[in-house]
């Protein structure tokens, strides 16, 4: 397993008596499609901040490859073992196509956004002038574009239609399954959810199933 | 305005260094008794001393002339009728009658540094026929001759006022000046009668005479001039006062401004520093970028305020200088004012950047991303 969750608790700094996340534990695998399923306030996205060292947990630990992620800091851990995506792609509004990409990491963003399907005229055009589909390509792009084994997605088709979003689920199942990386997705698309390898439903803070789905 | 005032601030420091060196701040230690010499081991001590700037040296002895015949109106035969008056200095344009305008040189040059010698009175000259570069004898009560180069023509003016029996070595027309090598040659002697002592930094005077007093005090009094100096120097404190005000307002204002522009040009890139961190960028590197960026703005404000600076230079100076002082004050831009001005901007940028980033660096990304979505 490339990502552990060991017995993780969460509670904010300022409610301290209301846990978030409950005693939490979860193995993660690489070449594996993940979705993190729940009701609006259960943890998800809590628990994929936790994932992606946003936050700290109150007590428990979160190993990478068998190391806990605070051993080498957390800014360590978000450059080199996660990549991450948002519902509202969080792309730097006044770079191009090609420089958000770079920002991702050393790989090529040519070869990346041809991989997610940006035509090359698009490219050297401000990230602005993208449609939302294409904007949250580049953002996959821009998380592909680092070497980490686990990209983490929030709510990645929030924002945009139906078509779009399929399209968006299949980049990140190719994503899955084709590149070997470990790909987990908070959201509420129960489509979306249908999609995935293990689907995790979370209650109160608590994983309250893990549902394995077989092609 | 860090430019202006420390460009101001360097003139009038400047200025007043130049005072301080034409204003010649001194102190004089004088024997006490006849027979006590300041040594030249003392003169050493004196000149090795950190305010120092230079030392005259003053010794005073009659002579008798051998070639040549003195100027008097008395008949008396008492020795004091016989004798010259021999007054020796290192350098005789300071200290002398003639730094106070009751002599002049008429012809020839001054005794000082390798100019070694005699200068001696117009009529004395004129009534035995003597010319620059003429030697003449004296010699001293112990019998011991010593021949000297005429090597200035001094007049005073008012030869004719002095009464008419008066004795020989009191006679204007009979004082010769001489020089310290030649003076303790012609008496045997070393050691002075008095010794002027000339600060390098006028406001150091008090201390230099204390120490003075400390290391001569058995021997000699001191008297201290510096008159002159704290008179030209009011003016310039003044300004410096003012000047420095202004430098203090001017970081403060300046701190608070450039703070909370930044502030404001932080706010718009919160979004942007919390991706970075999210993407793991170090908030050491967000932090350098920023500097860097308003180090780049303040890079160029440097230069087009050297540009101002070196046109404003001329308005400063008129402005400072119309007031009627006397001082001259030189205000021009010079690279040591661009060295400050950097280096203080550097530390107002940095102070500035620390307190408008530092909230948002501390900030959890996730939160700020979170509002940002609203």
């Amino acid at each position: 397993m490339v990502l552990e969750v060991k017995n993780v608790q969460y509670s904010y700094k300022s409610q301290k008596e209301k846990e978030i996340s409950k005693n939490v534990s979860m193995q993660f695998e690489e070449k594996k499609f993940y979705t993190i399923v729940g009701a609006s306030g259960a943890g998800k996205t809590t628990f994929l901040s936790l994932l992606a060292g946003l936050d700290l947990p109150v007590r428990g630990t979160i190993l990478y490859d068998g190391e806990d992620i605070q051993k080498k800091g957390l800014n360590y851990h978000r450059k080199h073992h996660v990549s991450l995506v948002f519902q509202n792609y969080n792309l730097i509004d006044y770079l191009t196509t090609e420089e958000n990409v770079r920002l991702g990491g050393t790989k090529k963003p040519q070869d990346l956004l041809e991989k997610v399907n940006i035509p090359c005229e698009d490219w050297k055009r401000n990230v602005l002038q993208l449609s939302g589909g294409q904007q949250q390509r580049v953002a996959i792009a821009r998380a592909l574009a680092s070497n980490a084994k686990v990209l983490l997605a929030d709510e990645p088709t929030g924002n945009l239609d139906e078509n779009t979003a399929g399209e968006i689920i299949e980049l990140l199942k190719r994503t899955a399954h084709e590149l070997g990386k470990c790909v987990i997705v908070v959201t509420h698309s129960k489509y979306l959810a249908a999609q995935a390898d293990e689907i995790i439903m979370i209650k109160d803070g608590c994983i309250e199933s893990v549902t394995e789905l077989s092609d | 305005m860090i430019l202006s005032t420390n460009m101001i601030l360097r003139a009038t420091a400047d200025s007043k260094t130049a005072i301080g060196e034409k204003t010649k701040a001194k102190v004089v230690m004088e024997i006490l008794k006849g027979d006590d010499r300041i040594t030249p081991d003392d003169v050493e001590w004196i000149k090795d001393l950190e305010e120092v700037s230079t030392v005259n040296c003053l010794a005073k002895n009659d002579a008798f002339p051998i070639n040549f015949q003195l100027v008097t109106g008395s008949d008396s035969t008492e020795a004091t009728n016989q004798k010259a008056s021999l007054l020796s200095y290192d350098n005789l344009e300071n200290d002398s009658g003639f730094s106070e305008g009751v002599y002049r040189l008429v012809s020839g040059s001054y005794i000082a540094g390798d100019i070694k010698g005699i200068v001696i009175n117009s009529y004395l000259a004129d009534s035995n026929q003597l010319k620059l570069g003429d030697l003449i004898e004296l010699e001293n009560t112990n019998g011991k001759r010593v021949s000297l180069e005429i090597v200035g023509i001094f007049l005073s003016g008012n030869e004719s006022k002095q009464p008419e029996g008066m004795d020989s070595v009191n006679r204007i027309e009979n004082q010769i000046f001489i020089d310290n090598i030649s003076y303790s040659d012609l008496f045997e002697t070393d050691g002075y009668a008095k010794v002027a002592v000339y600060c390098k930094k006028p406001e150091q005077l008090n201390v230099l005479e204390e120490e003075l007093n400390k290391y001569l005090s058995d021997k000699a009094d001191s008297t201290t001039s510096d008159t002159l100096y704290q008179q030209m120097a009011l003016p310039l404190e003044q300004i410096t006062r003012a000047a420095k005000l202004m430098l203090a307002l001017t970081l403060l204002a300046g701190t608070v401004i450039v703070s909370l522009l930044l502030c404001m040009w932080m706010r718009t890139r919160q979004k942007e520093t919390a991706i970075f961190i999210s993407i793991g960028k170090s908030k050491a590197s967000i932090f350098l970028q920023v500097f860097m960026e308003s180090f780049f703005v303040f890079a160029f404000a440097v230069l087009g305020s050297c540009c101002l600076g070196n046109f404003m230079a001329g308005i400063l100076q008129g402005f400072l200088t119309e007031s009627g002082t006397d001082i001259s004050l030189e205000v021009l831009l010079q690279f040591k004012d661009i060295g400050l001005l950097a280096g203080l901007g550097s530390l107002l940028v940095l102070a500035a950047v620390i307190v408008s980033l530092l909230p948002i660096l501390r900030t959890n990304p996730k939160e700020t991303l979170s509002k940002m979505e609203g």
